[in-house]
Order: C-alpha cells, then sequence, then structure tokens
C-alpha cells in the first residue's frame, strides 16, 4: 500500500515537474538549484503531520503516526490527481468550445443557404405552358392520341375536318398530360415550401441553443454539456430475444398507429 | 452515416428532408422513455438518467411574481411550493390534457392555456434527460390508449419540438412489454386520477381491451377525507392533509395497526388513531377493479380465462399500498374463483422503464419515417 502510494505521488509530481536544462537555468541567471526528492517529500508530509497533532495537543503512537502520515500522503496524491483531472477537463471544454464556434458558423450559414432556397423556391413561377413532359407522359400520349384517332376513324370515316379534330384532339391530350403535370408541381413545390420552413425553424432554435450556451461560456457560467448515451448508433429489435415474433408485431403495429395518427394530424 | 448536408439533395431532384441537418448517429442516439400520468410524469433515458416529478406547471401571475420567481415558468415541487404566486395547472386529468375531450364545457382560453402547459410540461420533461444537443433524441412516450386524437395531437406535436422522432403508445402496453411480459395477461395502472386495466393477449391493446375506472388514488383521498368527517368530525384537516396522511400510511393489510396522527381541534393538536378509517379508505378501490377484472375475463375465449387470472399485473403509484396485491388476490380468488397477483417492482419508473425498452427495439426505418 505505502509503496504503490509512494509510485503514485512520484508520478503525479513527474507530470508536473517542467524540465530545464542548464544553459536555460544560466540564461535566467540561476546558479543554484534545490532538489527535492519523493524521500524528502515523505520525510515532510510526516513532520507536518507530527507538528500539526503536537500543536493540537495529540500524541500518537508510532504506528498511528504511520497511518495518519500515510492517509496525509495518499490525500496529497489525490489533489495533485484532482489538479491533473481539472485541467483535462479545462482543456476538453476549450476544446467544445471550438467546436460549438464553428458548429454556429456552420449553423449561420445553412440558415442563410435555406433561406434562399426557399425564398427562391417561393418565388419560381409554375405554368402550364412550362411543364415539361417525361418520356413516360410522351408515351401515355402517343397511347391515347391512337386511341382517340383510331375511335374517330371509326366514327366518321375520312371526312372533311378529320385531319382538324385530329389535331385539336392531340392538342387538348397533351394539354392535359400538361395539366396533371402542373398540379403534381404545385404540390411538390408546396411541400418543399413547408419542409424547408420547419428546417429553418429547427436551424433557428438550434441556433440559439448554441447561442445561450456560447453566451454562458462567455459570462464564465456552468455549463451543462448533457449526459452522453450509451448508444452511439440506432438500435432495434435484436433476434434472439424472448418473444421476437410478438415484439416484431407489436413495434409494427405502433408504428402503424403512429403513421395513421400523423396522417390525421395532417403531416406531410 | 452521411453527413448532414448530404441529407439535403438538390432542389431540382424535387426531393428535401426536412431533417436536422448537424445532427447524425456519428454523435449517438440518446433513447427516451416517458409516462404522462396524471399525477407523476417519469422519465427513463439510455444515458442512465431517469427522473419523476409531479405532472403540475406555474407561470408568474404578474411582473412583481415574475421578478422574484425571476422565471417565466415553474415545474414540479417548486411550483407547488410557489402556486400561491403562480397561475397554476394541473394539465393531464384522468390521463388526459385537460379540454382535449369533445364536449366538457370548458373554455376556449383555458383549454389553450390547458395545451400550452401540457406542451411546456412534456418538453420539460424530455430536458429532464439531460441530452447532449448533438445526439439524435428518440423518444416514445406512453399515455391512455383511450385519449382522443387531439390530446395524442398535442403530446406529439410537443414532444417533436425537442425530439428528433417521437412515437406514442400504450401506457399499460408499455409497462407490460418493459416487463417483457406481454401475452395473457391482465394490466392494473392505479394512477391518480384513473385506474387502467387493459388485458395483452399478444398484440397491442384494443377497446374492448380496456377498461377505466376513476376510482383511484383522488377517489381514495376523498374517501378517507369523508370517514375521518364521520369519525371525528372535531378534527380540522384539508384535502391536502389527507393527501399526505395517505401518502405517509395507505395500507390495506390485517394487520396493520396504530396509525396515529396529529389533527388541530380548536386550534390545539390532538392525536387520532385513524387504522380504520385509511385501511376502509385503501380497500374502497378493490371492489371496483375485481369487478372490472371479472369483465375483461369473462368477455375472454373460455380456453385461456384461467391463465389471465394467473397473470396479473399490478403496477402506477397507487400499487405502492402495501398489501394491495394479495388483498386484490383475495377478492379474485372470491369473486373469479381464482387470481394471482404480482406488483411491478418500480411502480414509479415501470411505464417510462417500458417505453425506453420500446424505444430501443423499435426498427430504425421506423424512426426515420416518423420524422
Amino acid at each position: 500500500m505505502s509503496r504503490k502510494l509512494s509510485n503514485n505521488i512520484l508520478q503525479a509530481m513527474n507530470k508536473k515537474v517542467r524540465p530545464a536544462t542548464l544553459d536555460q537555468l544560466k540564461k535566467r541567471g540561476l546558479k543554484r538549484v534545490s532538489l527535492l526528492d519523493l524521500s524528502d517529500l515523505n520525510v515532510m508530509i510526516k513532520e507536518a503531520v507530527v507538528s500539526t497533532l503536537g500543536e493540537m495537543g495529540i500524541a500518537l503512537r508510532p504506528r498511528e503516526l504511520k497511518t495518519q502520515s500515510d492517509r496525509v500522503r495518499e490525500e496529497f496524491f489525490n489533489i495533485t490527481r484532482q489538479r491533473d483531472d481539472l485541467q483535462e477537463l479545462v482543456e476538453r471544454l476549450k476544446g467544445e468550445v471550438t467546436e460549438l464556434k464553428k458548429n454556429r458558423g456552420r449553423l449561420v450559414e445553412r440558415v442563410k443557404t435555406d433561406k434562399t432556397r426557399l425564398e427562391k423556391e417561393e418565388k419560381r413561377k409554375i405554368t402550364v405552358e412550362s411543364m415539361p413532359l417525361s418520356a413516360e407522359r410522351i408515351e401515355a400520349v402517343k397511347e391515347s392520341i391512337a386511341e382517340r384517332l383510331a375511335e374517330l376513324f371509326a366514327e366518321s370515316g375520312m371526312g372533311v375536318g378529320l385531319r382538324e379534330r385530329a389535331v385539336s384532339v392531340t392538342l387538348e391530350l397533351i394539354g392535359e398530360e400538361r395539366q396533371k403535370a402542373y398540379d403534381e408541381a404545385l404540390v411538390a413545390q408546396a411541400d418543399r415550401v413547408t419542409q424547408l420552413k420547419r428546417r429553418i425553424s429547427k436551424l433557428v432554435s438550434k441556433l440559439d441553443e448554441t447561442e445561450a450556451i456560447l453566451a454562458s461560456v462567455e459570462a464564465g457560467e456552468d455549463i451543462d454539456l448533457g449526459v452522453a448515451s450509451i448508444y452511439k448508433s440506432v438500435q432495434g429489435l435484436k433476434k434472439g430475444v424472448n418473444f421476437f415474433d410478438e415484439k416484431q408485431e407489436a413495434l409494427k403495429q405502433i408504428f402503424d398507429l403512429n403513421v395513421e395518427l400523423k396522417k390525421l394530424m395532417g403531416d406531410t | 452515416m452521411e453527413d448532414g448536408t448530404k441529407n439535403v439533395a438538390k432542389t431540382d431532384e424535387n426531393v428535401v428532408d426536412a431533417k436536422t441537418p448537424e445532427k447524425s448517429t456519428e454523435e449517438g442516439v440518446l433513447y427516451i422513455g416517458i409516462d404522462l400520468g396524471t399525477s407523476r410524469t417519469s422519465i427513463a433515458a439510455s444515458n442512465g438518467m431517469r427522473e419523476n416529478v409531479p405532472s403540475v406547471i406555474g407561470y408568474p401571475k404578474d411582473v412583481v411574481s415574475r421578478k422574484m420567481l425571476k422565471t417565466d415558468v415553474l415545474y414540479g415541487d417548486d411550483a407547488i411550493r410557489h402556486r400561491l404566486s403562480l397561475d397554476f395547472y394541473r394539465p393531464l386529468e384522468h390521463g388526459v390534457i385537460k379540454g382535449s375531450g369533445s364536449d366538457n364545457g370548458m373554455e376556449e382560453s383555458e383549454k389553450e392555456m390547458n395545451f400550452k402547459a401540457a406542451k411546456d410540461l412534456v418538453k420539460h420533461a424530455i430536458r429532464l434527460s439531460n441530452p447532449k444537443t448533438d445526439e439524435l433524441l428518440y423518444g416514445v412516450i406512453g399515455c391512455p390508449a383511450e385519449g382522443s386524437i387531439k390530446n395524442k395531437e398535442y403530446i406529439i406535436r410537443a414532444a417533436r419540438e425537442v425530439l428528433d422522432s417521437v412515437m406514442i403508445c400504450s401506457e399499460p402496453f408499455a409497462v407490460a412489454y418493459g416487463l417483457d411480459w406481454f401475452t395473457d395477461l391482465l394490466v392494473i395502472d392505479i394512477g391518480a386520477g384513473t385506474v387502467d386495466l387493459c388485458r395483452m393477449h399478444g398484440t397491442l391493446p384494443e377497446e374492448e381491451d380496456q377498461i377505466t375506472l376513476t376510482t383511484a388514488g383522488d377517489y381514495v383521498d376523498r374517501e378517507l377525507e369523508r370517514l375521518l368527517h364521520d369519525s371525528f368530525p372535531e378534527a380540522q384537516f384539508t384535502i391536502n392533509m389527507v393527501k399526505d396522511i395517505k401518502e405517509k400510511y395507505s395500507s390495506v393489510r390485517d394487520d396493520t395497526t396504530g396509525i396515529v396522527v396529529e389533527l388541530p381541534v380548536k386550534g390545539k393538536p390532538q392525536e387520532f388513531d385513524i387504522t380504520k378509517e385509511v385501511k376502509q379508505a385503501c380497500a374502497s378501490i378493490i371492489p371496483p377493479i375485481v369487478e372490472a377484472l371479472g369483465e375483461l375475463v369473462s368477455s375472454f375465449d373460455p380456453e385461456f380465462q384461467m391463465q389471465l387470472k394467473d397473470n396479473v399485473l399490478l403496477g402506477g403509484g397507487g400499487s405502492r399500498i402495501p398489501g394491495l396485491g394479495e388483498a386484490v388476490a383475495a377478492e379474485m380468488q372470491e369473486r373469479l374463483g381464482h387470481g394471482r397477483v404480482v406488483t411491478v417492482q418500480e411502480p414509479i419508473y415501470a411505464g417510462a422503464n417500458g417505453a425506453l425498452k420500446i424505444a430501443h427495439d423499435m426498427p430504425p426505418e421506423f424512426w426515420e419515417k416518423l420524422k
């Protein structure tokens, strides 16, 4: 116990030692240095204990004195170690503050980008005429034209005005397809606007949180950075657990009910 | 996992992901289970945090109170302590948000304030899990399966302001799931506002699997108050004092003796032996519970009725009444011919633990789809 303690103190002291070469000492004008080794430190601790107890009028037997000295040495080591831990914590916090500042920069940038996108999206004019027809839709138009023309030929043979009617029907069909594409594009645009608004709102709230933390740091307040989860990744039901099938089914039911609820709430 | 920016596809591809881009599983995933109760709200999280708070909230009445309290909102015990300076809300009643029913005669403004209070309470409960800011937060909230859509909607909307993805599930189911016990089982959840009885048979309980009684904790308080008035008309006490007495001395055990309390008589404290009254008030919830159990058993497949009676799980704050499990089993024996009752070990956290387990087991793609 005692030897281990001495080694611990030695290690803690070694961490604190700042090496200096003779040249460095000379440059600082030092010609003599005081040396203190571990045995001196042990003796000093013991003497401090004896002296303090003496002042308090307490006399101890050698064995009790040794126990007390060991305790004080242990406490000395703990304090040294705590100071190291604190130093590490300070360094870690400094790192986290730097990271927070970077994060704030990223958030500001993202809010800006998303706001520009939202503005652009809201201004974007969609017209029926500007609707491009995809390959699938053109194929559908072709099929419809063929069907309608076949019906026309069957109804009216090769009479006058057939060509004009065929053209008119063709244009009508293309118009209908464009209208469908236009309606879909409007819905998609509305979705994009809603999603961008939600996204911006979350980013702004995140930015506010980050700003608040940084303000606390600058004011020198205590910051609670939260307690980390034991999971680094998303988990899920593991095969081989009890009632695997029943649990899988129940989880699916809970999910389905929540999807249903989301729909009822009118969420996209 | 993709970088946050990659989650956002180009506009011309017509796909925009609304996820908060700076969060990814690289920073960790915090699962949170919440039991939103009429009397207490409990949370359990995958970072080891477990907290519970009285389901009450208060907002300073005026500028003076605000200045004195130095905050815009107080929760739980803090709110109770300063309730005279606050607009005080207990937003949940009978397991649901007050005013979320279709026709309850409540003023619109009062309803709105209750919803706000409920929302703030849910957000506060989540914050109690002390999450790191960069972790993904996935939560499951246990609430009564019978609650209205509006009730659930408010809970979800409140939670979504803090969580990245949220689901709600039936509270008794969460308790049973947490204990790995959800086939042929009867769950009795005794809360302050309601006693929820639920029949489990491998799937999520449906309407016919559940019965809700209002003879719960608050009912015991009122019953004890009445009995004390009858037996000791000279004693002075309030319902809050009665509640405290119940919390401290509740019991239905036959061998309970010597419950003596001091109550003022014309301003002078006097001792009263209230053993009989306490036992009688606490036992008053047993007959309705067993009657409801009988209904759930008798409407079940006769082949499995015996198994149901053999697997009765007693939970909720009310299950802490000493001797209640044995007393319910004895009453079942008398009325239904058999009964075996197991009391959950951690009544306050059983719901939250179960919700946490559900959150943990939920497949990742389900969370993604509900974002």
